[in-house]
């Protein structure tokens, strides 16, 4: 029960000193002949790493806040090509029933 | 006393660089673009000092099967005798070799020249709020663009166009999944740098590319190193379907 009560305070102070939990925070994007690094900083973590899209994408893109995540897009899709926007919402798709006539 | 304790934590952790969000990096290396001929320089030099033994014109011609004379043009210091608009293959040639020999180098560099790694800072990038929520006809990439296969909506931060999505069947480099919707303008003009959607007569696919005009070439860059550039002339028929805008990518 003291356990319990604990993590409860835990929680409500963390969240009222706005201390997250660990979080990634992208800083930075960079193609390095034809790949994509990410630079990033860990939350309570003295040092930043550059690590690639393929392992950023699976251990650290679920960890980014959604507004640091959309700021990310724009900053790949800025890496990639003129005028484009990358994003990692998950997307609304409708797919059409086929109609026999 | 655990209020204190906790007070103190927040004191304590509050000064690790972790938590210092929003901190800028500071900005990377400019860019700088080189033309071909010291882009090549810079490579011969690397070659020779890496070989211990100076690498010649000659023996790059002899290597890759291509005329001394065009190498010399390419190279000339005279910017007057230099030739500006090479041919595709040859470069591509050029690339290949360097590359067997362990240099990271990629058609990209030799036509858009060399950029110093520039890294481009997350947290000054600005978000669209007001965009608006568009449903988007989404078609195969099979090249017909005859019957959609469904609708997606999704926010657009562009302004106005035309829109259509296509659904990747495979997966795209540098970081598109399987699964991916590019967000096409078909009335957006393809630019230098821009990613293109563009059905090419022969190719039984919509493939979409980085657009590289150069001198009144186009030519088609692919991320994926073991792709070959395509250039589009005349001769070969193809289409512009539309500028790619957005990608919803598959994560």
């Amino acid at each position: 029960m003291e356990r319990r009560f604990l993590k409860k305070l835990d929680r409500v102070l963390s969240n009222y000193l706005g201390i997250d939990s660990e979080l990634t925070h992208p800083i930075s994007v960079q193609i390095i002949s034809n790949k994509i690094y990410i630079t990033n900083a860990l939350s309570y973590k003295r040092h930043k790493m550059k690590e690639s899209w393929e392992n950023f994408s699976i251990h650290s893109l679920k960890n980014t806040k959604i507004r640091e995540s959309k700021k990310l897009g724009v900053a790949l899709g800025k890496a990639i090509a003129k005028n484009l926007v990358i994003k990692f919402d998950s997307t609304e798709f409708s797919r059409e029933k086929n109609e026999l006539s | 006393m655990v209020l204190i304790y906790f007070f103190l934590l927040y004191i304590c952790t509050s000064n690790l660089p972790g938590l210092k969000k929003g901190k800028k990096m500071s900005s990377a290396t400019p860019t700088y673009s080189n033309n071909i001929h010291q882009v090549l320089r810079d490579l011969f030099e690397k070659k020779s000092e890496k070989d211990k033994k100076n690498f010649t014109i000659y023996q790059l011609a002899k290597a890759i099967d291509v005329p001394h004379s065009i190498l010399v043009k390419l190279m000339h210091s005279d910017p007057a005798k230099r030739v500006l608009n090479p041919r595709i293959d040859t470069l591509s040639k050029i690339v290949d070799f360097f590359k067997q020999d362990g240099f990271d180098i990629a058609i990209d560099d030799l036509v858009s020249g060399i950029k110093a790694n520039t890294s481009i800072d997350v947290s000054v990038q600005t978000i669209n709020e007001t965009s608006e929520i568009k449903t988007i006809p989404v078609y195969e990439m099979d090249g017909s663009l005859q019957k959609s296969i469904g609708t997606i909506r999704t926010k657009i931060s562009s302004p106005s166009g035309n829109y259509i999505a296509l659904l990747s069947d495979e997966d795209i480099k540098p970081i598109f999944k399987k699964g991916s919707f590019f967000i096409i303008d078909t009335l957006a003009i393809p630019e230098n740098d821009t990613l293109v959607a563009v059905d090419i007569n022969g190719v039984n696919k919509i493939i979409i590319r980085k657009l590289c005009i150069k001198k009144n070439k186009k030519i088609l860059i692919s991320y994926d190193e073991q792709t070959k550039p395509i250039e589009l002339t005349e001769k070969k028929k193809y289409r512009f379907i539309g500028v790619v805008i957005q990608v919803n990518a598959k994560t």
